[in-house]
């Protein structure tokens, strides 16, 4: 849940058959999400009272008059055109009215997508997009697709986080009642450590082991050529003095070379971050400003679709669409890094610590000092009641206590 | 004001009514012709609270299944009222356009 402080939910037990129940709740995500929080549990008691007795699914009666229901009170409660698009295209902020719908947009599955696609459309117009060599045109489409489902995996947290401050918090001024979505600092979550290395150590291996494997396999890699070469195998080159994909010859011992080089220097490096994780992991500071948990399972997907994505590429270069060369400078990079996160796995589970976080242990090793007092983040909180007719949201200076305390 | 509209309205007339309460009460008023749906209901109260014609009067757990009235506000009877003469002056409008007849059940 983005929102903080919210109640819990309500303990009723459900008497409704079970795969009735299950039917009931998938029709009815035609509503949107908060008109669910709300009143969800209402309507799906109706809907069940209002099914034929026995009825394991929802009959198609029924199911039409809540979809057509939901998309009903989308469309209600959707900014008009001009604000929508604005939003959209210009990150300009909501109107007041609209905040709840913009709440749900942010907090919604595919935001980021929505986000960029409305701030990129312009890519659209890429004529490579809807060039007559078909071949073609699906490269580019692939490409943008990746990039487009890529942008849900880039800081999806702090990107949520940014939007739900800028388009749903009440601004200065707003009066302050129940209930009200308010910017206060809070605890910043982190990841623990066992949890945050563990899938370091599976992601950073991922991509070691798909550019090991690309720089063994791949058959082609740029070459520089200086005079015209007349034959491929079904091709002709005539471009000279230019850079073009050829047979990867000695390229492939640069490569292995490369990556030799880079394990070489990551166990130097984890030597030192061993060294300096056994000396600083005992002498870390309270953190009152943060809530430590397993990674989340955002965290996992971004993890999960960057490794596909990597080894993906490893795999086009290994058949010879791609030439050699991304997948071998990121597997030097994960090669560097893998036996220090390695070393700091094995240092920390001797530890078992459960409230030492990911960011500790990199932070001792890469810095060699005990890790830094963590600074609370705003976010949105939902206010509890208690607070007299009449008061405001005040400004937020930088560094200021939380507002508003309560009297 | 829709037929289905008047028909909520009317059945919160007597008292406050949780959604399936009003359902019953709709079938009743209406002869058994007019049976809503969730969807349907719900969008009605949602535009009908917009509007202010009614209000949410408190909640309860029966069953496990949580009930939550609904109570006609000022406005809501005023409207009713007012759609109920206007449909009782059309009523009368239709009778002397038509003259005494059965149909209508005569004069």
């Amino acid at each position: 849940m983005a929102v903080r402080g919210e109640s819990s939910a309500r303990g009723a037990v459900d008497p409704v058959e079970p795969d009735l129940a299950r039917s009931i709740r998938s029709w009815m995500r035609a509503y949107p999400r908060r008109w669910r929080a709300e009143r969800g549990e209402e309507m799906s008691g109706l809907v069940a009272d209002l099914a034929p007795p026995g009825a394991r699914r929802l009959g198609a009666r029924a199911a039409l008059d809540l979809l057509r229901g939901g998309w009903a009170t989308r469309w209600r409660e959707h900014p008009p055109l001009h604000n929508w698009l604005l939003y959209r295209m210009f990150d300009k902020r909501i109107p007041v009215a609209y905040r709840a719908w913009a709440l749900d947009d942010i907090d919604g599955y595919w935001f980021q997508v929505r986000q960029f696609v409305g701030s990129a459309w312009i890519v659209l117009v890429n004529p490579f997009l809807w060039s007559r060599d078909p071949q073609a045109a699906r490269g580019w489409w692939g490409f943008f697709a990746v990039v487009f489902v890529g942008t849900m995996f880039i800081m999806p947290e702090k990107r949520r986080r940014t939007a739900r401050l800028k388009h749903v918090a009440a601004r200065p001024g707003e009066l302050v009642f129940e209930g009200a979505l308010v910017a206060q600092d809070g605890p910043r979550n982190r990841a623990t450590a066992r949890s945050a290395l563990t899938w370091t150590v599976s992601f950073l291996g991922t991509v070691a082991v798909a550019g090991v494997v690309s720089a063994a396999f791949a058959p082609s890699a740029l070459i520089l050529v200086s005079g015209p070469i007349i034959s491929g195998p079904g091709e002709t080159y005539t471009v000279t003095g230019d850079l073009v994909a050829g047979p990867v010859g000695g390229g492939r011992i640069v490569a292995l070379a490369v990556l030799a080089g880079a394990v070489g220097v990551g166990v130097l490096c984890a030597a030192v971050a061993r060294r300096r994780l056994r000396r600083l992991l005992g002498h870390r500071i309270a953190q009152p400003e943060r809530v430590v948990r397993p990674v989340s399972r955002e965290g996992k997907r971004t993890a999960i679709f960057w490794s596909t994505m990597i080894a993906a590429l490893a795999w086009a270069e290994v058949s010879g669409r791609f030439v050699l060369g991304t997948s071998v400078a990121l597997g030097a990079v994960a090669l560097l890094m893998l036996p220090g996160a390695v070393a700091a796995l094995v240092v920390t589970r001797r530890v078992d610590s459960p409230e030492l976080a990911g960011k500790d242990v990199w932070w001792i090793a890469a810095h060699g000092r005990v890790p830094e007092l963590e600074r609370p983040v705003a976010d949105l909180w939902s206010m509890p009641g208690g607070y007299p007719e009449g008061v405001v949201v005040q400004p937020r200076p930088l560094g200021d206590p939380s507002y508003p305390a309560l009297p | 004001m829709t037929e289905q509209a008047y028909l909520v309205l009317l059945s919160l007339a007597d008292k406050p009514r949780h959604g399936y309460g009003i359902v019953q009460a709709v079938v009743t008023l209406s002869d058994g012709a007019t049976r809503l749906g969730a969807g349907t209901l719900y969008g009605l109260l949602d535009r009908m609270s917009a509007a202010g014609l009614i209000e949410a009067s408190g909640e309860e757990v029966v069953d496990g299944r949580l009930r939550r009235y609904y109570r006609l506000t000022d406005a809501g009877s005023a409207a009713a009222t007012a759609e109920t003469a206007r449909l009782r002056a059309l009523v009368r409008r239709a009778r002397s356009a038509q003259g005494p007849s059965p149909v209508l059940g005569g004069a």
